[in-house]
């Protein structure tokens, strides 16, 4: 910062150089008024708006209860056309992060829909909302335990011995953990948005927890807050996250099905469960800190996790401007498994984006449905 | 001014050295002169313990220990307060006086070593515990570190940030020009804070890439954390002492129920696998019946 300006001359020449600065606003008074008033309209309107919308709906594709297990239920959606016989089945592993409706979040916006109406058998865990009983779950717990049950049941409904396993997320990694531990379980894998290489240079996120005392952090918490996540998820873009976007509640003004699909996403983007505390610090520490899946040190239940026994076909999806799993951290994955059929999708747009996008909506489970039909034999 | 007393000192009975104060009851009001005599009752009652000392002392010819003796019973004689005894009283207030002046510097907790080392209260948080409720002094001491820990970290993060929207605000007008000068100027409200968001991510992008807003960013988590220990620390404390549950008991049920749930899970897998052995045997026979009777 340049000190005080002490000569008159001094002082003129910065006034004159602001005020040619200011100059360059082409800011019309009259449209300055003009823009003030419309954002108090449109905020009083907004107001009105929100007030009249009591809820909304999400994840609303019919589904069955079909496994339950302490907090976990398994679902299993309705073919949309039950007279049909069934496709071929997914289990969707998704993160412990964040709700898994993400996939469903409006009739016109869903995933899973798609896949239905590519007539695939989808089902789904949802984990559940953990409490202070869950504290001591680990990641033993989720792959060996959780997600090997979720397989036996999807398996004996299905009079099968193997599934189709599809990880998003922090589920991808889970998905790889299970895949390499019980390779005989897994027919093929698809991974969406999962992050393998947890130390590439743009995983900002990466970068900001690994001087974090997880051990501390548990022990304070017990189940790390979902809250608590939230914040530091949106202070990776504070501009943007925490101003911008609610700025742009401003164009729903008029729209009514527009401002409800926002109301969704924020719904579900501040609906994150609490973090098992054994669960989080084995996932922070091992993966995020010491990066130990690319280097075959992650031990789940007394076993070595080895990316590179996974030797079935794999589609990997990744979005090309997520913030939060960079395409690098996750398409490395090639170079660490065996698969010989091994193939990569990149959907424009963020981490998120890849569910909600309108093209992504199409791309993606158009993608799934077309390559499980050729290996799900 | 006596020597090792503030100048900022001021005790109402006190004055400087030259025209010390002779507490006399005459001297005071009578409020005063009630609440001075439980003060006096109490000192003669150490008199008359310190009298029985120096008996033993004398007896024992333990000549410290009663030089010791009789220079406090000299101090704490209630009818000539002796100017050591009025130091003593001064320094303690000063004591005092720096604690509370000083509790609301953020450079109370720093970790120069040089700064906290001459900080009373620092030094008090640093004692060595003693006495009876030592436990909970070290708790106390504890938390009050914590917390001021955290409030430093925190102040120094929200800097930071602060530094972020400077640099964002500073940019505004750059971008301004540039735009200008493309022949794209800014013309409404909403685009002028469009590009104060661009400015600000971009600027936010810098910052959160140094690793020494990293560093700061953990720093400070890592502080909360600590500050919430040794808060339950307290809290569990406090629960014990009333008989109530705490979270350390709730959590060792719930490690052995735990350990409980493995233990039968892995005993059902033991069962089923004995009694599918045990099946194949059964039915092995059954099967070899039935083709000796056809």
């Amino acid at each position: 910062m340049p000190g005080p300006l002490r000569n008159r001359a001094q002082r003129a020449s910065v006034i004159s150089h602001e005020a040619q600065r200011m100059n360059d606003f082409k800011l019309d008074p009259e449209w300055l008024r003009l823009d003030v008033a419309q954002l108090q309209q449109r905020a009083t309107e907004l107001l009105g708006n929100l007030a009249s919308i009591r809820s909304v709906e999400i994840g609303t594709a019919p589904k069955d209860a079909v496994y339950c297990e302490d907090k976990l239920t398994l679902y299993r959606y309705r073919a949309v056309n039950a007279a049909s016989p069934r496709g071929p089945a997914v289990l969707i592993c998704y993160a412990m992060i964040n709700r898994p409706y993400m996939m469903d979040l409006q009739p016109d916006r869903s995933l899973i829909r798609r896949l239905l109406e590519h007539g695939v058998d989808v089902f789904l865990i949802d984990w559940g909302t953990p409490g202070g009983a869950d504290r001591f779950l680990d990641l033993n717990d989720y792959v060996n335990r959780y997600l090997l049950h979720c397989v036996d049941a999807v398996c004996k409904l299905r009079g099968e011995t193997q599934v189709n396993l599809v990880g998003v997320c922090q589920g991808g990694a889970l998905s790889l953990c299970f895949t390499s531990l019980h390779p005989q379980r897994v027919r093929n894998l698809i991974t969406m948005v999962t992050p393998v290489d947890f130390h590439t240079a743009d995983d900002m996120l990466s970068q900001w927890v690994r001087q974090l005392d997880v051990k501390a952090l548990v022990a304070a918490h017990g189940n790390v807050p979902g809250d608590w996540l939230n914040v530091g998820f949106a202070t990776l873009m504070p501009f943007r996250l925490l101003s911008q976007k609610y700025m742009t509640l401003l164009d729903t003004v008029g729209d009514r099905d527009k401002l409800e699909n926002f109301l969704r996403m924020e719904k579900w983007i501040f609906d994150s469960p609490d973090q098992p505390g054994a669960a989080f610090e084995e996932f922070v520490t091992l993966l995020y800190q010491q990066n130990r899946l690319i280097k075959d040190e992650l031990q789940i239940g007394g076993r070595m996790v080895k990316l590179d026994t996974i030797k079935q076909p794999i589609l990997n999806v990744y979005a090309t401007e997520d913030h939060l799993v960079p395409p690098a951290a996750s398409r490395c994955l090639q170079q660490y498994v065996s698969s010989k059929d091994y193939a990569e999708l990149a959907v424009n747009g963020g981490h998120i984006g890849l569910y909600v996008s309108g093209k992504a909506q199409v791309i993606v489970p158009d993608t799934i449905a077309q390559w499980l039909r050729e290996r799900d034999h | 001014m006596p020597s090792g007393v503030h100048p900022a000192a001021s005790m109402v009975i006190l004055s400087d050295r030259n025209s010390r104060v002779r507490r006399s009851y005459s001297e005071f009001d009578v409020a005063q002169a009630q609440n001075n005599n439980w003060i006096d009752a109490w000192l003669e009652t150490q008199q008359g313990w310190l009298g029985r000392w120096q008996s033993i002392a004398v007896e024992q010819r333990v000549d410290g220990m009663r030089v010791a003796m009789e220079t406090l019973r000299k101090y704490l004689n209630p009818a000539d307060l002796s100017p050591e005894a009025i130091n003593v009283a001064q320094s303690f207030q000063v004591l005092l006086q720096s604690c509370m002046a000083n509790a609301g510097e953020l450079g109370l907790f720093n970790t120069d070593a040089a700064s906290g080392a001459t900080n009373p209260l620092r030094q008090m948080l640093d004692m060595f515990p003693v006495g009876p409720a030592r436990s909970q002094q070290l708790v106390w001491q504890r938390y009050l570190k914590a917390q001021g820990a955290y409030q430093l970290q925190l102040a120094t993060l929200l800097q930071a940030y602060g530094q972020v929207v400077a640099a964002s605000l500073q940019a505004v007008p750059e971008q301004v020009q540039a735009r200008a000068a493309q022949g794209q100027p800014i013309t409404r409200m909403r685009e002028l804070y469009d590009l104060w968001i661009e400015c600000g991510e971009q600027a936010f992008a810098i910052q959160a890439r140094n690793p020494a807003f990293t560093a700061m960013q953990a720093a400070c988590v890592n502080a909360l954390s600590q500050l919430k220990l040794a808060q339950q620390a307290l809290l569990e404390g406090w629960l014990q002492a009333n008989d109530l549950p705490t979270r350390s008991e709730l959590n060792s049920v719930h490690l052995r129920l735990r350990a409980l749930t493995a233990r039968v899970a892995e005993l059902e897998q033991r069962l089923a696998e004995v009694n599918a052995a045990n099946a194949r045997p059964a039915a092995k026979s059954s099967a070899t019946r039935k083709r000796d009777q056809s």
